[in-house]
């Protein structure tokens, strides 16, 4: 989505030289093997230092464009094992935005003082990788067990002016040292995340002044559920401009211009034929009212436009698009617009960042902030994703919800929270029934299942991907998930169109299966496993420490009614387990619970749940009592009741 | 003139869609996309002993739905060896109630990475077919141009979507000899013919009614679609027939000639190191295991895929310097340091079980993708794979099992060997547990031991373990609940030269019993191996895979709390068939102070076959069974 970013210009005028920053820096030429802690020792790798040269440059003879950009990364890496080798010993680096490859060099030290220098014919190119783009990759020549490994690279990039270094990486890092410099005549803004410490103007490498800082003891990041750990590593973003900054606002300025002019003022009557394409495949539709009409549009869009994900200046021309039915991720957005312009409908146009990458920040304008692309329904109060090939309108996307956002109209900008469906409209409810045929030692179960909202989204795309392709996979982890000899006798699936979750109609689907697996007997009794009918669950038990706070990529409950039928002759034991009451309130609110009971009536035994999740982040401190709630719900799955033969 | 009749050609051809669609949709309800057909034709010329093959393709796709319409983004893959050219791709489709023609203009030419594979010579060219929804026709034309003979393009007919009919054919000149080898034809209806003229001979297969690859294979998609490979036996050059490819004396004359000038530079370092390693060893066998032991530890694998390159390895001197090679590289480093030891070693090519070819099948590069060290040692061959890291001295890798294998004796001398699957016993895991009841705590102390492929796979998973992940050993073993804390782990014996791996822990499952009454409900069995095993559905109607055959024991001992005695110990059970079984016994100690349970679980072959997947269910459920039955104690205070 970096296509949005064409606000920050950099004013390419001439003052004083400076010399290149990476000259001066180089490994040392005796390289000193570092003394590791025990504690270091058993980690699989360590970093020892990683330093990133950030020069904007500009020669003693400028001519026009004559700022020049480099980047430097240079590290220092102590290799303990063979996992700690496989992480270090091959080497990618992207070419994305490179002019030039000033330098790469690699050596390997051993602690014995003998090195091995990378051969630099062995470095290899990778061209126009899907997605991924050009690299140069080479393996690091000579790297064992207690070895330790440097490289350094430097590039020359095209100039831009906003970017990020990430210094948390997943193994520790016990230095990592960032010089960010700029002739005088650039000025630069830069703003810290995640505890990375304050840049300061410093006297660096060729005595020339620098913003720079030094993070040390940066552990490695764990990827940890129900986190964003990603969004949460340390690192600091930059923007650097020519002549004095605008404000943050005039930067956001430029960035509704530039959406208004090229993405919301798509003219109708410019592109007949797509209208008269439109207009035919809508012909016999309902379109009563503006849902409908958003909903049609989508599903014309989505049958008939095919989205190619790559850089290509024509995949987002209104013409080109057109006539070929291609586009990009921002050329679709056009036609969108194009369409909801036609149809007179009222709309906002969308920008935000994947939360878990990297939270949205309005006050520091960045390309992590411009991600994801929405459009915005006033009057419905819903969404709709431009480049999903199913999307309706509906609830903005999980990774979206809980985040700040600019929302773009012909009329200008606002920022808002997208706002995160309650649990209540994000739910799965199931009704079971289960009978046990004790001469044949088999249980049958028939459930009654609606799922609304995400829930519902998921299972309507799932199906109408896999009812033609792998029927018996959707069966499964839909119906039956962890009891591995399920089989179906029954599998229904109601209200499944796409358009439906628009009024978050739940999806229905109804289902009965027979198994062994829930039952053993124990003598002349049975041990009936009735909690593994709810599915397989996620648990916290076995947990390091943890680091991040709770992010939940939803707010959702779920709601379970179980009915076992006791057989004649028997009666119902164990019971007490089933009364389970885990509850968490932050602030007086609930944030998540699990709550289950039952009650007896003759022979039927009714067991009722609520699993919900009420809050999308909570403090850390909270954690313990999540992982409570979690780890219910994981226990509830293997509860078991004995079904004892009365004497 | 060309495109005034391709004009017209087109016409014919949109009119006869436009009928048949509904025709061809209710033909395939089930599917967005169809290949109408499909033709691809080898054409072979020869010159002076100098080939040029061309292979030419067409295919025409027809959208039923516009469901799939990402179907519309194609890509055509070839290596080094080839070039492709003169593409030529279009749509036709009705758009506001016209036909329409659009051509593909933007063919992006794209470097392709393959997982586990750091450098790879695959490139694609990839576009996107234009106008394209329901009722679009795509059509796609091109040259695959070659001049190797060794490389001709083989005939697998599958795809994510079912194909109507194929045409494959190959035309050469009289004084080239071709053959094919066929697989998996049965499965489809099939026409074969010959024609030739004076100078040349064509072949011709003609398929119907391909059905799309099957999401449900086991093994490799290649056991099961149909194929035609095509092979140049010789050529009649001067009068004279020059083998290329006839036979396995072929295929390994043309390897050995490709391998003759490695290792060309001074490797006296290695020699040096060599003869350190076997200092003071006496048999061939020692020395082999320090040579082996040495090459795993101080090597790493990278895979490299670099066209010819793939076929030759590296230096064995620039292998130990750089400390990393492909599967050859490591093949030829251990090759060559056990010949500077004296060992009688060579040379080996062979295909893992993802190639289903013998070399009698197929002499063809298609038969094999690997290469190892075979070593001549008491009569007999050892297959040695330094790339398998942790594999023990003696056992081949898990994924060359049954496989042949092709030894490079001398320049002209070759022999092909059956490498041996590894019988269970080879392969076991014991877990010993002692347990005891506190409260309604269980306590646990076990000692687990690995031998084997079992010891391959757990050092394999120890090397890859994260410190955070605290489930580590519930999640590898599959032992012990979610709520097992695992805890004071004692790894041992972790040294490549051991032969057996142990690990050493404690457990605590707090809940672990269900009291209900005066009785005490316990359930002995921690383990829950092969679990989710069985095969459903459609999977049913293909063999199961199996990496290796194994056994795993587990001898339980449980303490009997003071207070409470043996109310009903379970049945003994035991499941038999010769290729998978298992038995569990439940017995009093002799101070009767104990419940000892015995478990052993046996898998002793490398695939389930599709007529023996019944008994193989009946297994499992009958295991996951066992798995779940209880001991009742009784309170003796109550």
């Amino acid at each position: 989505m970096k296509y949005f970013l064409k606000t920050l210009l950099i004013l390419l005028v001439s003052y004083s030289a400076s010399a290149q920053l990476y000259k001066k820096h180089d490994w040392k030429e005796s390289q000193e093997f570092y003394e590791l802690t025990e504690t270091e020792k058993q980690l699989p790798s360590i970093a020892i230092k990683e330093k990133y040269l950030i020069q904007y440059y500009q020669p003693a003879i400028a001519i026009s464009a004559a700022f020049r950009l480099f980047e430097t990364k240079h590290s220092i890496i102590r290799v303990n094992t063979d996992k700690g080798i496989k992480t270090h010993n091959r080497v990618y680096i992207p070419m994305y935005n490179v002019k030039k490859v000033i330098d790469i060099k690699a050596r390997v030290t051993q602690r014995d003082g003998k090195v091995k220098v990378l051969n630099k014919r062995n470095i290899k190119e990778l061209e126009n990788v899907e997605n991924y783009g050009n690299f140069k990759i080479f393996a690091i020549e000579g790297v064992t067990k207690d070895s330790q490994l440097e490289f350094i690279y430097t590039l020359e990039k095209y100039i831009r002016s906003i970017g990020s270094v990430v210094v948390q990486k997943d193994y520790e890092v016990k230095e990592a040292e960032v010089i960010l410099r700029k002739p005088r005549v650039l000025s630069y803004r830069v703003k810290e995340y995640n505890g990375f410490p304050k840049m300061v103007t410093k006297t660096v490498e060729g005595n020339k002044e620098a913003l720079t800082t030094t993070a040390t003891n940066i552990d490695a990041m764990t990827d940890e559920m129900s986190a964003s750990p990603t969004a949460n590593r340390m690192k600091m973003f930059y923007q650097v401009a020519a002549g004095g900054f605008g404000s943050t606002s005039e930067m956001w300025d430029g960035l509704e211009t530039n959406l208004i002019d090229n993405y919301i003022k798509i003219k109708p009557k410019k592109y007949n034929s797509l209208i008269k394409d439109y207009t035919a495949f809508v012909k016999e539709k309902p379109a009563e009212t503006q849902a409908q009409i958003i909903n049609n549009i989508c599903e014309y869009v989505t049958s008939n436009f095919n989205i190619i994900r790559k850089r290509d200046e024509q995949l987002s021309e209104m013409k080109y698009i057109v006539r070929t039915k291609q586009a990009s991720e921002s050329g679709i957005i056009k036609v969108y617009s194009c369409l909801f312009n036609h149809e007179d409908i009222d709309y906002e146009f969308v920008l935000t960042s994947d939360r878990f990458k990297h939270k949205f920040d309005r006050l520091f304008y960045s390309s992590s902030n411009l991600q994801i692309s929405l459009f915005y329904f006033i009057e419905e109060k819903k969404y709709i994703e431009p480049d999903n090939v199913n999307t309706r309108l509906n609830f903005a996307p999980p990774e979206a919800i809980g985040n700040d956002a600019i929302f773009v109209n012909k009329g200008g900008r606002r920022f808002r929270i997208i706002e995160s469906p309650k649990a209540s409209n994000n739910t799965i409810e199931r009704d079971y029934t289960i009978s046990i045929d004790i001469d044949e030692v088999i249980t049958k179960v028939a459930c009654e299942q609606k799922n609304t909202g995400y829930r519902a989204k998921n299972a309507r795309g799932a199906y109408k991907y896999l009812k033609n392709r792998d029927f018996d996979n959707f069966k499964q982890f839909t119906g039956a998930n962890g009891i591995e000899d399920a089989e179906f006798e029954t599998f229904e699936v109601n209200d499944e169109a796409l358009s439906l979750g628009t009024d978050n109609i739940p999806v229905r689907m109804n289902y009965s299966y027979t198994t062994e697996s829930l039952i053993e007997e124990i003598n002349e009794d049975i041990m009936l496993n009735f909690g593994k009918v709810i599915g397989t669950q996620n648990e916290l038990y076995q947990e390091a420490k943890r680091v991040n706070p709770v992010e939940l990529n939803s707010l959702i409950r779920y709601t379970y009614k179980i009915e076992i039928i006791i057989p004649d002759g028997y009666e119902a034991k164990g019971l007490d387990a089933i009364k389970i009451s885990k509850v968490v309130d932050i602030d007086g609110q609930p944030a998540c619970q699990f709550i289950s009971d039952y009650t007896l009536d003759n022979n039927i035994l009714t067991i009722k749940v609520i699993e919900s999740y009420d809050s999308l982040e909570m403090p850390l401190q909270y954690y313990e009592g999540y992982k409570d709630v979690v780890n219910s719900a994981y226990d509830f799955s293997k509860l078991s009741i004995l079904l004892k033969q009365k004497v | 003139m060309k495109s005034i009749f391709t004009y017209f050609a087109l016409l014919i051809v949109q009119a006869s869609f436009a009928q048949d669609l509904d025709a061809l949709k209710s033909e395939y309800p089930k599917e967005d996309v169809l290949t109408l057909s499909l033709t691809r034709h080898l054409e072979i010329s020869e010159s002076r002993g100098n080939f040029k093959i061309t292979e030419k393709l067409t295919k025409k796709d027809v959208y039923l739905t516009s469901d799939r319409l990402s179907h519309a983004n194609e890509s055509i893959r070839y290596n080094s060896f080839e070039s492709i050219e003169d593409i030529n791709a279009y749509t036709t489709s009705v758009v506001n109630g016209k036909n329409t023609t659009r051509f593909v203009k933007d063919f992006e030419d794209k470097d392709v990475l393959i997982r586990g594979v750091f450098y790879d010579d695959q490139k694609k060219k990839s576009f996107s077919f234009p106008n394209v929804t329901q009722g679009s026709t795509t059509f796609l034309s091109y040259e695959r141009k070659l001049k190797d003979p060794h490389f001709l393009p083989s005939f697998i007919i599958g795809k994510s979507i079912p194909i109507k009919s194929v045409e494959l054919s190959v035309s050469f000149p009289n004084t080239v000899k071709v053959a094919y080898s066929t697989f998996n034809l049965d499965s489809v209806d099939v026409d074969f013919k010959t024609s030739k003229t004076e100078k040349n001979t064509t072949y011709k297969w003609t398929l119907k009614s391909i059905p799309k690859v099957n999401r449900n294979y086991d093994f490799n998609p290649i056991y099961y679609l149909p194929q035609i490979f095509v092979r140049i036996e010789s050529v009649i050059q001067k009068g004279k027939e020059k083998a290329i490819l006839s036979s396995p004396k072929d295929l390994y004359s043309w390897y050995n000639s490709l391998i003759k000038n490695i290792n060309q530079t001074d490797q006296t370092e290695l020699k040096t190191l060599t003869q350190n390693l076997i200092e003071g060893l006496n048999s061939d066998e020692e020395k082999v295991k320090a040579i082996y032991y040495f090459i795993q530890n101080e090597i790493n694998y990278i895979a490299f895929e670099d066209g010819l390159n793939g076929f030759i390895p590296r230096d064995a001197k620039n292998i130990y310097a750089n400390k990393y090679g492909d599967c050859k590289d490591m093949a030829n480093i251990l090759n060559e340091m056990l010949n500077y030891a004296g060992i009688r070693s060579h040379l080996t090519w062979i295909g893992t079980r993802d190639r289903p070819f013998t070399y009698g099948e197929l002499p063809t590069p298609m038969v094999d993708n690997h290469m190892i060290t075979a070593v001549a040692l008491n009569d007999d061959y050892l297959f040695l794979d330094a790339t398998a890291k942790y594999l023990g001295f003696g056992y081949p890798s898990p994924f060359i099992q049954g496989k042949e294998a092709l030894i490079g004796i001398s320049d002209t001398e070759y022999k092909i060997i059956k490498v041996p699957e590894v019988a269970p016993e080879w392969n076991v895991t014991v877990i010993e547990s002692h347990l005891e009841l506190k409260d309604k705590t269980l306590l646990g102390h076990h000692n687990a031991e690995f031998t084997g492929f079992e010891k391959l796979r757990m050092l394999h998973r120890l090397e890859r373990k994260d410190d955070e992940d605290m489930g580590f050993l519930q999640s590898v073993l599959k032992f012990g609940k979610k709520r097992t804390k695992t805890f004071d782990i004692a790894y041992r014996d972790l040294k490549l030269e051991n032969d057996t791996l142990s690990i050493e822990f404690q457990s605590e499952t707090h809940d672990y019993i269900k009291s209900i009454d005066h009785l005490i409900y316990l359930k002995p069995h921690l383990d829950f191996n092969l679990k989710s095993e069985i095969v459903k559905a459609e999977k049913k109607k293909f063999d199961k895979k199996i990496d290796h055959k194994f056994q795993k024991k587990f001898l339980t001992t449980i303490k009997i709390p003071d207070d409470l005695k043996v109310q009903s110990l379970p049945k003994d059970v035991a499941f038999k068939n010769p290729d998978f079984n298992f038995r569990v016994s439940y017995a009093m100690s002799e101070d009767n102070e104990h419940i000892l349970v015995n478990k052993l679980i046996t898998v002793n072959t490398l695939k389930v076959e599709v007529n023996k997947m019944d008994d193989w269910n009946t297994f499992i459920k009958a295991l996951n069974k066992a798995n779940k039955h209880s001991i009742i104690l009784e309170n003796t205070k109550q």
